[in-house]
């Protein structure tokens, strides 16, 4: 796991006209002074436009940061991911604009993560019918995380209505309600779950292989492999995401730290300032990854309290039912009455 | 504004300088001991508001007549204060006039000339009222406005609408809420870029404005969605109104900034008649009825 090379949050790993621009593309056009909008970044406007610039994601966050801090509208995360994608991402933007359809869109954007997607991370979970994408951070975004949400599933929506040639059936969930509705109602459409305790998209599995019109297989073929090229050179998956993907597939081992930092080869102590580096701890990452199991357990599976919480290595459900509590602000009962009567 | 008042600061400054040399040659800086710090810090706190509402003003206007008047009035407010605070600081004779007399004129007149601006100021305000009557009826707040376009946003829409929908009770008049969207308005952004979306989305704006009747109101409600609120308005009159922004927008023939290309929109509406409920029920509604007829016009442009 260890071999997998990764990113971190001051790797230099980003290229800057390829993520960055769609934010500056945006705040540009809204007649930002540039100076402003690069203010604290350490990037020179020279350099980004010569179009060889490298960015850590440190500097993108604090890029975002004067972003939202200059347009603080509600629509600013939508209007930049509506600019993302094709947007300039060499061989990756091919590849994606070239997808035969959904399924194969979703693999480009999962597998050229670090191009397409620098700051999170997208995963995919299927369950019955459905396929279910979720966004994670992917090192050490912070506070940006539902800012940089937004902006993902809005260019995900958008690429997908663009390259499908008519709008998906996609369902959407939100952790809580949100402060502008209207905002989500307008740029993702009407189905909208609130109150899911986290963010996803939802799409049925029927719509994964419908053929787009676009396709072209041989110059789909042709993206892939300059990107596999690009990307042995490359670290290829954030710092955090490794570290939610490690703990995800360790759950049944109940990890630890100590037993975190040995899988990674580093001391408990480097570990942890690693993670506090990525503005997160081990606690915040066990937390939230289950969280996520046990969300996914109770909603969709509909295991029992008792089950989940032996799986958990909780002591029994009393105790999962606190811990549910402090993740959630509910109690696991309240989730199935809420998740049935949206049904 | 530096640059845009840059006469008016330096006027300013320079008379400020001019009563600090004169009131340094005639009289003498006062020993720590006589010094009287409150009246130092009321006195100062006087000074340095009146510098602020100053910046305030001149930072927030154009040239012109008004700002010059503003800015007269409160130049000489300031500099009053300032000779105010000075002879706290230096002693000079009782008998000068530079002690009491400078001062009980410059207050008076500069009060005075500040009136006579703020009078012309609502003069002012009320033409830009008047212009922007469709946007904001009777209700301002720049935290809800929309930068882009200049209207509301759809917070400033729920606000509004609940004291519509109160008013429309209170009278048992009708009350109409249409929801309006442009078709294939991603399109438009893929084609020609987002800056020109943007273009687009201010000039309809003002396109829809310019059909409304003068107690309508006008927001946007996000993205491409605009509302409008139509007071004492029934199915068929907002139906009537529908139709005629509709056919507006169909003749507006956009031009692109770039190469002059010209764009045709259409949009797509969904009216609701409020019937004694709340404002999320209405716009509810009105959504449905817009979505319904988005599917319409695809399903047509499919099968066609």
């Amino acid at each position: 796991m260890t071999s997998k090379a990764h990113y971190e949050i001051d790797s230099a790993c980003v290229q800057a006209h390829e993520f960055p621009a769609a934010l500056i593309d945006l705040a540009c056009s809204r007649g930002v002074d540039s100076h402003r909008l690069l203010r604290g970044t350490g990037i020179f406007l020279d350099d980004f436009l010569r179009g060889e610039l490298t960015l850590r994601p440190a500097q993108c966050f604090a890029l975002l940061s004067n972003i939202r801090k200059i347009l603080p509208a509600a629509e600013t995360a939508f209007l930049a991911g509506a600019r993302l994608y094709p947007g300039n991402f060499g061989p990756a933007s091919s590849a994606l604009q070239s997808s035969g359809n959904l399924l194969q869109a979703l693999n480009i954007l999962v597998h050229y993560q670090a191009i397409l997607s620098p700051l999170l991370s997208p995963r995919l979970e299927w369950h019955c019918d459905d396929l279910y994408i979720y966004w994670h951070d992917a090192c050490g975004a912070g506070e940006h995380v539902a800012f940089l949400t937004d902006m993902m599933i809005t260019a995900l929506v958008n690429t997908s209505k663009t390259l499908a040639g008519r709008p998906l059936a996609w369902q959407f969930h939100l952790p809580g309600e949100p402060a502008h509705r209207e905002q989500y109602e307008v740029h993702w459409g009407r189905r909208i779950h609130t109150h899911s305790h986290q963010y996803g998209m939802q799409i049925s599995r029927s719509e994964l292989a419908h053929p787009w019109p676009g396709a072209a297989v041989s110059v789909a073929q042709i993206a892939r492999s300059q990107c596999d090229r690009l990307l042995q050179e490359l670290p290829n998956v954030g710092f955090v995401a490794l570290f939610d993907g490690y703990l995800r597939d360790q759950l049944a081992d109940n990890p630890s730290l100590e037993t975190a930092a040995s899988e990674f080869g580093i001391s408990p102590a480097t570990l942890k300032r690693k993670l506090k580096k990525h503005h997160t701890s081990f606690q915040q990452r066990f937390d939230l990854v289950r969280k996520e199991q046990a969300l996914f357990w109770l909603t969709r599976e509909q295991l029992p309290l008792a089950e989940v919480a032996t799986r958990l290595h909780f002591h029994d459900a009393r105790n999962l039912r606190r811990a549910f509590k402090r993740w959630t602000g509910i109690i696991p009962s309240q989730l199935t009455s809420a998740i049935t009567s949206a049904r | 504004m530096i640059r845009l008042h840059k006469w008016k600061l330096l006027t300013v400054a320079f008379i400020t300088n001019i009563t600090i040399v004169i009131s340094l040659a005639v009289g003498d800086v006062k020993n720590w001991g006589d010094i009287d710090w409150l009246d130092i810090v009321g006195e100062g706190g006087v000074c340095l508001l009146a510098a602020l509402w100053l910046g305030f003003t001149l930072n927030s206007r154009p040239n012109g007549a008004v700002t010059n008047l503003l800015a007269l009035g409160l130049g000489l407010i300031f500099v009053g204060t300032f000779q105010d605070l000075l002879d706290e600081i230096i002693a000079i004779d009782k008998g000068l006039f530079l002690n009491s007399g400078l001062e009980s004129i410059l207050m008076p007149t500069g009060l005075t000339v500040l009136t006579f601006g703020l009078y012309h100021w609502h003069k002012e305000q009320l033409v830009f009222s008047e212009q922007r009557r469709k946007r904001e009826q009777v209700f301002r707040e720049y935290r809800l406005q929309d930068g882009l376009t200049g209207l509301g946003d759809a917070r400033f829409l729920r606000r509004q609408l609940s004291a519509a929908l109160q008013r429309a009770r209170h009278q048992q008049q009708p009350l109409a809420l249409v929801l309006l969207d442009i078709d294939h308005f991603a399109a438009t952004n893929q084609r020609f870029g987002h800056a020109e979306g943007d273009r687009l989305l201010q000039e309809l704006a003002e396109l829809i404005l310019l059909n409304l009747r003068r107690t309508d109101l006008l927001c946007r409600y996000a993205g491409d969605r605009f509302a409008v609120v139509l007071p004492n308005t029934g199915e068929l009159m907002a139906r009537e109104i529908t139709a005629q922004l509709s056919r507006a927008i169909e003749h507006f023939a956009y031009k692109t900034a770039q190469q002059g290309e010209t764009v045709y929109q259409s949009i797509s509406a969904g009216i609701s008649i409020a019937e004694d409920d709340k404002v999320d029920a209405l716009i509810e509604r009105a959504t449905t009825r817009l979505l319904q007829a988005k599917d319409k016009k695809n399903a047509h442009s499919v099968a066609a």
